[in-house]
């Protein structure tokens, strides 16, 4: 496993290949988009998906928290896909999941997605968005450039790196760094598509394979 | 005439056609599955098969904890299967049909006035401001906006031509022999018939450069581009088993060093394309085209290349997997949206048993990777002359081959190794004055 030191507002943040943020001076961990129960949606609009990806979406966040032993964990936004309210089942895979880590304070912005949320009301620390924590600004939408408080984290584009070369061709999740002043996240959950970023000046795109990070441009 | 083989036990048409009934006034399943089984395709239909097909549309798949909450399909209180509910069968309208193709997009003026509809993929590769010809008039795109590109007059002459995706339907291998003996006759400077008198200045040039193909000579061509490693080779078998002996030699040169290639087929002959590729005299080719073991190598090729993902892609909008939006609503409905292969591989890992990815991988081995004519085509090659070819550029028959967009990939490589070795590769092209 190797990650990636970039610096935000001062701050030394490590690119994991998982798609996560690793801030060691604040002893926390950061990931955006998990969409859990999203299956489900898809099941109850009649579209036959299988239930797995929740599961296994938390488990892999479990895999992390296990890892790197955080304080904190801050979740930036989308945390579910739909309301909670309506999926028993859902509801009940996330408490059960937070109960597990009890110890670490979980501080999650709230993202488009998460609407009705009172059922998961105690598992979190909800915050309206931007959230500022040790000087970097917790965003789920990506702010513009006018009405930045400072340098910010978000998640909501789900950005992903298409690369073609030599007959190659592969998508992968990629960390968006706009002008040293913010940092997009790659979705974390698993039944999540992605949004191509192209290359632009004053951008740098990190593509992670799950087992490295790299830099692009 | 052409051998056009029918298909059979195709389970997604059979959930569709039933979930049709369903939509209509319901159906009884025992009644329903002696008439079913009166058709051609689904006389040998299995009760198993039956079976999981009434499973996946009323529970979604027979791992019941694998699909709660889902309903489609319900039996009502006189044991007729039904429609869930309404906004299930208009949705359900909206997408029967086994026709699958891009999806049409309109074309209007700015002003308003239609002018007709465009493939998708076509727009897609066009930005605001490229001219293109259509309804014998050259426009430019301003913008596209749920479904409809708009234009107005170009006054400019440089235009793309849309190109519909009629290319994917195979030549049979009955009309490529006889190409085969027209390019003999070219190659003995014969020019008989006017449409061969037309291309003679292009095959005058493939000869010039390269070779002919004629019958009892294989032709394989290879050229260094900024892209890469580029080898051809022409069997003249049409294109379904291209795409099969294609992904073989793929596998078999993948597999003496870890490598990744994208594949190009059509009626003609197949290209692979890597960032290397090794020297290939003879002596080389003959065990990598030999038919020994052909079975052992097409099932785990199967598996390294994109060919049952990209068959899937089908499957999953004729079986009701993929919501695609209503006409005109555009992006609403949008957390309903997945794309196939993000399916496919939800399913393959959490529902392996899947009858759908079965038939996904069922289809493309006996469609694309079709043994026994493989294995024809491949003795044919065994007794042919190999005549090889290095060449500066692309020849006239390689061209359309290295401009074909439907590409499959098979690697033996990490994500990693990849993503290196491409991002070195976009360096090294970025550092060129």
């Amino acid at each position: 496993m190797s990650a990636l030191s970039v610096t935000l507002g001062g701050e030394s943040l490590e690119l994991l290949p998982e798609g996560t943020i690793w801030w060691p001076s604040r002893s926390a961990l950061m990931v955006a988009d998990l969409h859990l129960g999203k299956a489900a949606v898809f099941r109850r609009a009649g579209l036959a998906i299988p239930e797995g990806d929740t599961r296994e979406t938390l488990e892999r966040l479990t895999t992390l928290i296990q890892r790197h032993r955080p304080a904190q964990v801050y979740l930036l936004g989308d945390i579910v896909h739909a309301s909670p309210a309506r999926d028993t089942a859902l509801r009940q895979a996330i408490i059960d999941w937070r109960m597990g880590h009890a110890a670490v304070t979980m501080v999650a912005v709230l993202g488009n997605h998460d609407r009705r949320i009172a059922a998961l009301r105690t598992c979190f620390d909800w915050q309206p968005e931007p959230f500022e924590a040790g000087g970097l600004w917790l965003h789920h939408h990506p702010p513009d450039a006018a009405s930045t408080e400072g340098p910010w984290l978000a998640g909501h584009w789900h950005p992903v790196v298409k690369l073609r070369a030599g007959g190659d061709q592969l998508r992968l999740p990629a960390f968006v760094m706009l002008s040293d002043q913010g940092l997009i996240l790659p979705a974390f959950g698993g039944l999540t598509g992605g949004h191509p970023v192209a290359p632009r000046p004053g951008q740098r795109r990190y593509p992670c394979s799950g087992q490295r990070v790299f830099l692009l441009d | 005439m052409e051998a056009r083989r029918p298909l059979r036990l195709c389970l997604d048409v059979l959930a569709q056609h039933l979930v049709t009934l369903a939509t209509g006034g319901g159906f009884e399943a025992s009644s329903t599955l002696e008439e079913i089984r009166t058709t051609h395709a689904f006389s040998d239909l299995s009760q198993e098969a039956w079976d999981w097909t009434l499973t996946f549309i009323t529970r979604g798949g027979p791992v019941l904890e694998a699909y709660p909450d889902f309903h489609r399909v319900a039996r009502d209180h006189q044991g007729l299967f039904r429609i869930a509910d309404r906004r299930q069968a208009a949705r359900h309208r909206m997408s029967i049909g086994t026709i699958t193709s891009d999806a049409a997009m309109q074309v209007r003026y700015q002003g308003g006035g239609h002018l007709g509809t465009i493939e998708e993929s076509f727009i897609a590769r066009l930005r605001p401001g490229d001219v293109f010809l259509f309804a014998g008039r050259s426009l430019e795109l301003l913008r596209v906006r749920d479904l409809t590109a708009y234009v107005r007059r170009a006054g400019r002459r440089r235009q793309a031509v849309p190109r519909w995706q009629g290319g994917r339907l195979p030549l049979s291998g009955m009309l490529a022999d006889r190409v085969l003996e027209l390019l003999a006759e070219a190659a003995d400077g014969q020019y008989r018939e006017p449409e061969m008198g037309a291309l003679r200045p292009l095959l005058e040039i493939q000869r010039q450069w390269s070779a002919l193909p004629v019958p009892g000579r294989l032709l394989v061509e290879r050229t260094r581009s900024r892209e890469g490693e580029h080898l051809f080779i022409y069997p003249f078998a049409g294109r379904l088993a291209h795409e099969g002996l294609a992904t073989l030699l793929a596998w078999r040169l993948a597999q003496q060093t870890p490598a990744t290639f994208s594949i190009a087929a059509n009626d003609y002959g197949f290209e692979l394309l890597g960032a290397e590729m090794p020297a290939l005299q003879e002596a080389d080719l003959r065990p990598l085209l030999s038919p020994e073991g052909l079975v052992d190598d097409l099932l785990n090729s199967m598996n390294a290349s994109e060919l049952a993902r990209r068959q899937f892609r089908d499957i999953a909008r004729i079986a009701g997997l993929i919501f695609q939006g209503y006409p005109g609503r555009g992006k609403s409905d949008r957390q309903l949206q997945a794309s196939s292969g993000l399916i496919f591989d939800t399913i393959a890992r959490y529902d392996p048993d899947h009858r759908l990815v079965d038939q996904a991988r069922r289809e493309v081995l006996e469609e694309a990777l079709e043994i026994h004519r493989l294995r024809q085509t491949l003795t044919r090659i065994e007794q042919a002359r190999i005549h090889l070819a290095e060449t500066e550029r692309f020849t006239p028959l390689a061209f359309p081959l290295w401009a074909e967009r439907l590409r499959n990939r098979l690697s033996s490589q990490t994500w990693e190794d990849r993503v290196a070795r491409m991002i070195g590769q976009l360096e090294k092209s970025a550092d060129r004055p």
